[in-house]
């Protein structure tokens, strides 16, 4: 079905785009990549009087280093984070998951900032990043404010965000020489969505053993389930296969996933504890 | 054997894929015409429920309505394909969640969908069914009061005496309880099957208009034209000469777009607005209120001897028909895959029984060999089994089983032309059966399939015309086959003109004879011999001509390549071409073929798959790595479109052993879009091997045989093996999904095995 009909604009700074936000009320809706906005607008899901195209603002844009910080912008696309020697090296887990987004043709619209904002319990990004402890760059006219991941993915769909907010960046602490990542999921046969998945993140100590683990998990409820258990598990251990796979028998520990016809719930606990296995032994 | 470079044979690309490719190609959907309506329907959001009233009021005064009506406004209008069992708009009750109750003409679709929004329909619940074994149970809510009061259907194939039951059909021979006593050992197992949908990419698409003189004509995205007329002219009480259903092409079939869909209702609604009508079904549409496949549970039970010989079996197909039995286009309202239930072997004993039951869900029609897919499934799943029973290789099983020349099938058929042997060992000679696998948890699997070359009525039009060519007015419509394709080769071969000089061109139901569309692995046989017999015919008429023009009697004169001549002296001679201007003014000179090809069941053609899978134990997960099918062909007259068929079908098999389920929940259609229904795409597709074993020995013209429904039938059987021989799980319910087989894992660890 087409959209219902909507006004269109595209600004080129976030100022403007801030104004435009303001201005045109609760009608307005944010266009980034327009791969998840523009199927829900088909399917009249919604209909925004109000489109404000962010995509085209180049500080919207782009990745970055700063010290011992990666910086994306918002903006950037699924593909861009996917190829990028720097996310590569600073963040592999976070290319990782980039590149099992979708298809070649989502990876080339999508943003990480609409994936973020759109919160979709079977996406790749609200995962990975939160294991990454990542933290949004939210901007309004009022100001900035920085929420950390484990504050902004809250519930199925649901994020801190305002509508009168844009996410700017996306800011990942710790790349740094001892710290890696790594991505695992288990996608489903029909969408490519995750049914499970875990990201990770290790911190090792000069002598090798892992010193902080943090590790999330998606498909086991309306947010990224942070697998305490296992974190505890492997924090301060040297990481045998033997302890790896000890740790991650720990994974679905404490969640309540919903289950659904292609996945009960009891398999989407399995398969946590498989997926964290992997994903830690990706990451070694 | 047909060589060298005639067209007969011939690797020659689709006649429709230059257009198709370009984007002229022209659908239904692509019909527009001045002043036109767009048709949308309101459907049941209850299970079974009594409908109390309905309003319009408020969907007639919204913009852009040019009229809405409902069940209560043409009470009793009934449609099927064969049976006319289901409401054209429901008036008194409705049986599934998507019965039709309502339907808006409106000048766009987005106004038309809007006004759906604004009838009123008060229904009163009724208690549903969803399960064909429960609503077979005498307590059960009952759907049809009764069976037999119904028009089309075969009064000898209805079961009023069963509850909720629709039909029944049974194939077998021998004395079934003789043959379970002379057996060592009896097995017996269940297992269920999922409803698919067919996956056509084009959504069903009509547009009808009623001309000032009272002619209908329809657009139609129908495989079946003729049968299709007929059924909306039933469905409206309008003698069916008064529709001319004219030609569009059809984007895919594979079983599912035979039916009038929306037709009935957008005749009515023609009727009241005095203008055309058209509708695009949705995805979600097609999905949750379209024809699936039939949901089964399949019994099968086995008499053994313990060298290994078959000497008894039963089986029971429970097949789910939904609410209706509309969508089957026969008058057994059947499916008859059940037919197949001795699969490819000799088994003196058997009695095969399919019962077709009404439930409260979406209703079931005809997908690619219907009954089959399923049967097959439990088939050949059972026979590894009973090999295994037996402590014997699963290719040894079916080597000492096998059908042979000259022997008798397990339905009574005496078989002429057999290659089962050459097609199984080609198959594993081609898999490497018995060879190490590439890794651990690699399994290989084998099943086998068989089926006849159907007949039927057939009929076309031929015509010669002043430019030497010909031109073959079909009245069959390509889905996607490459059916015209074949039949342009076939009249190139015959008249040994180019085959630039022979044109295809797709009739209406006016001006071409009945044919009951493509399907049933029959297309090639029945619209080839049509197409053989007007060459016959049109040669006859041309050779009287040219006697008269060369002045010579008409036994002395010869034909080759579009030039007619005298025997004796082959100087003198005159072209199809001049023919047509010196004898008919110019104008084309045509005849009509009328055939009548009969069914020779002596004659089957064999089919042998083996897959290679490796499974992930942690996961569950299959992966297909190789997948081999051989097939026993006869002349294969176009290799394109030949192949095309095999690795349609293997694709379409596959699916439905990894990924295809319409899931159904309480009687919903939970997966009714493409995002939640999975198709297999070729990202999932190994690579296919196919073994061809050939000889021209085949019932269509030039010896060929039946390839349409010879490599989605079997696939299933064959992966469940292999996940078998790969971790030693037997899965009794398809598909195969990630899940399945890992709880499937887990309950042999539990069993200790
Ligand atoms: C076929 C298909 C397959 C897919 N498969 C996957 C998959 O496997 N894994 C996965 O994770 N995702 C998948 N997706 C979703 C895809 O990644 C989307 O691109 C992503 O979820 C949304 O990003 P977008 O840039 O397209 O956002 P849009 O669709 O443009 O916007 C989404 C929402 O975010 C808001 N928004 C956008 N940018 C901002 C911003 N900077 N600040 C505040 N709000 C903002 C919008 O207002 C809107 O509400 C798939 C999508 C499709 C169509």
């Amino acid at each position: 079905m087409f959209p219902a009909s909507f006004d269109y604009h595209a600004p080129t700074t976030v100022p403007e785009a801030l104004r435009l936000l303001a201005e045109n009320g609760p009608d307005a809706k944010l266009l980034a990549g327009g791969h998840s906005l523009l199927p829900a607008m088909k399917l009249r899901l919604l209909e925004p009087g109000c489109l404000v195209d962010i995509g085209r603002i180049p500080e919207l844009r782009g990745i970055r280093r700063e010290g011992q910080t990666l910086v994306i912008g918002a903006a950037t696309l699924h593909a861009d984070i996917a190829t990028s020697d720097v996310v590569r090296q600073a963040a592999p887990g976070l290319a990782t998951a980039a590149s099992l987004i979708g298809d070649v043709q989502v990876r080339n619209r999508g943003t990480i900032g609409g994936s973020a904002a759109h919160d979709d319990p079977a996406a790749d990004y609200p995962v990975i990043l939160t294991a990454l402890d990542a933290s949004f760059m939210l901007v309004s006219s009022a100001g900035a404010r920085t929420v950390a991941s484990g504050d902004f993915f809250l519930d199925y769909f649901t994020t801190a965000l305002s509508d009168l907010e844009i996410i700017t960046e996306v800011r990942i602490p710790g790349a740094a020489a001892s710290v890696t990542s790594a991505y695992a999921k288990l996608e489903h046969p029909a969408s490519g969505f995750l049914v499970v998945s875990a990201g990770v993140r290790i911190e090792r100590g000069a002598d090798g053993r892992c010193r902080t683990a943090r590790i999330a998990i998606g498909g086991l409820g309306g947010r990224p389930f942070r697998a305490t258990a296992v974190e505890s598990a492997l924090a301060g251990h040297a990481l045998t296969p033997a302890a790896i796979a000890a740790a991650a028998a720990l994974a679905a520990d404490g969640s309540d996933p919903d289950g659904d016809a292609y996945a009960p719930a009891e398999y989407r606990r399995h398969m946590a504890t498989v997926y964290v296995q992997r994903a830690l032994e990706a990451a070694l | 054997m047909l060589v060298g470079r005639s067209p007969v044979g011939a690797a020659v690309p689709r006649l429709d894929g230059r257009e198709k490719v370009n984007g002229s190609a022209v659908y239904a959907g692509d019909i527009a015409l001045p002043d036109m309506l767009w048709l949308k329907v309101l459907r049941s959001p209850y299970r079974h429920a009594r409908i109390v009233s309905v309003d319009t009021t408020r969907a007639k005064a919204a913009p852009g309505v040019r009229a809405v009506i409902s069940g209560k406004d043409h009470p009793g209008l009934l449609t099927g394909r064969a049976m006319r069992d289901m409401p054209v708009l429901c008036w008194d009750k409705v049986r599934y969640i998507g019965d039709r109750v309502a339907a808006v003409a409106a000048d766009t679709k987005e106004q038309a969908d809007a006004a759906l929004e604004l009838i009123t329909v008060e229904y009163e619940e009724l208690p549903a069914v969803v399960d064909a074994l429960q609503a077979m149970e005498p307590g059960a809510p009952l759907l049809h009061d009764d069976v037999t009061q119904y028009k089309g259907g075969d009064i000898k194939a209805l079961i009023p005496e069963v509850h909720n039951g629709l039909s029944r059909v049974s194939f077998g021979k021998g004395d079934l309880d003789a043959g379970f006593k002379e057996a060592d050992l009896t097995i017996e197992h269940t297992f269920r099957v999922p409803s698919r949908h067919t996956g056509y990419i084009e959504p069903h698409a009509g547009v009808l208009v009623i001309d000032p003189d009272g002619r209908v004509q329809v657009w139609m995205s129908s495989k079946s034209p003729f049968r299709a007329r007929n059924e909306l002219a039933f469905a409206v009480n309008i003698p069916p000469e008064t529709v001319r259903f004219n030609p569009v092409l059809v984007g895919g079939d594979f079983g599912g777009k035979g039916d009038t869909s929306d037709l009935p209702i957008a005749y009515l609604l023609a009727k009241e607005t005095g203008r055309p009508i058209k509708f695009i079904k949705t995805y979600t549409e097609e999905l949750s209120a379209g024809n699936p496949s039939h949901q089964s549970v399949i019994t099968i039970r086995t008499g053994l001897k313990r060298d290994g010989r078959m000497v008894a079996r039963y089986v029971r197909a429970i097949h789910d028909s939904g609410a209706y039995g509309a969508y089957k286009p026969v008058a057994q309202v059947a499916i008859t895959g059940v037919s197949h239930g001795g699969g490819s072997y000799r088994i003196d004993h058997t009695l095969f029984e399919a019962i077709h039951i009404y439930t409260n869900q979406v209703p079931a029609g005809f997908f690619r060999a219907p009954g089959a897919p399923q049967v097959l499934f439990a088939v050949e799943s059972h026979t590894d089994l009973l090999a295994q029973e037996l402590g014997m290789d699963p290719a040894e099983f079916r080597r000492r089983n096998l059908v042979l020349e000259g022997q008798e099938n397990a339905v009574g058929h005496k078989l002429t032309g057999v290659r089962s042997t050459e097609v199984l060992e080609g198959a594993l000679a081609a898999a490497g059966w018995g060879t190490p696998k590439p890794g651990k948890h690699y399994g290989r699997g084998i099943a086998m399939y068989d089926r006849h070359i159907p007949g039927g009525v057939s009929g076309t039009v031929l015509e010669a015309r002043e430019d030497g060519a010909v031109t073959i007015l079909s009245p069959v419509y390509d889905q996607g086959v490459g059916a015209h394709t074949v039949l342009r080769q076939m009249v190139a071969q015959e008249l040994q003109l180019p085959m630039s000089s022979v044109k295809v061109v797709t009739g209406n139901t006016d001006n071409t004879p009945f044919d009951p569309g493509t399907g049933g692995s029959r297309g090639t046989n029945l619209a080839g011999h049509a197409v053989m017999e007007a060459v016959r015919l049109l040669k006859e008429d041309l050779a009287k001509r040219a006697a008269a023009l060369l002045e010579c009697p008409e036994e002395v004169v010869g034909y080759s390549s579009g030039q007619f001549w005298i025997r004796e002296d082959p100087r003198q001679s005159i072209g199809i071409g001049a023919i047509v201007k010196r004898t008919n003014n110019a104008q084309p000179i045509a005849v009509t073929s009328n055939v009548d090809v009969k069914l020779k069941n002596n004659i089957t053609c064999f089919a042998a798959h083996v897959a290679e899978v490796e499974v992930d134990p942690e996961t569950g997960q299959v992966k297909l790595h190789r997948f081999v099918t051989a097939h026993d062909v006869g002349t294969i007259i176009n290799p394109v479109t030949h192949q095309g068929q095999i690795d349609g079908g293997a694709i379409q098999g596959i699916g439905m052993a990894l990924m295809e389920e319409l899931l159904i929940e309480d009687g919903r259609v939970v997966t009714n879009h493409l995002g939640d229904y999975k198709l297999p795409t070729i990202a999932d597709i190994p690579e296919l091997v196919t073994v061809l074993v050939d000889a021209p020995d085949g019932p269509t013209p030039f010896g060929g045989k039946a390839i349409g429904e010879m490599a989605n039938v079997a696939p299933a059987a064959a992966i469940a093996n292999a996940i078998y021989d790969a971790v030693g799980v037997r899965l009794f319910e398809l598909p195969f999904t990630a899940e399945r087989v890992y709880r499937a894992l887990r309950e042999k660890e539990q069993r200790g095995g």
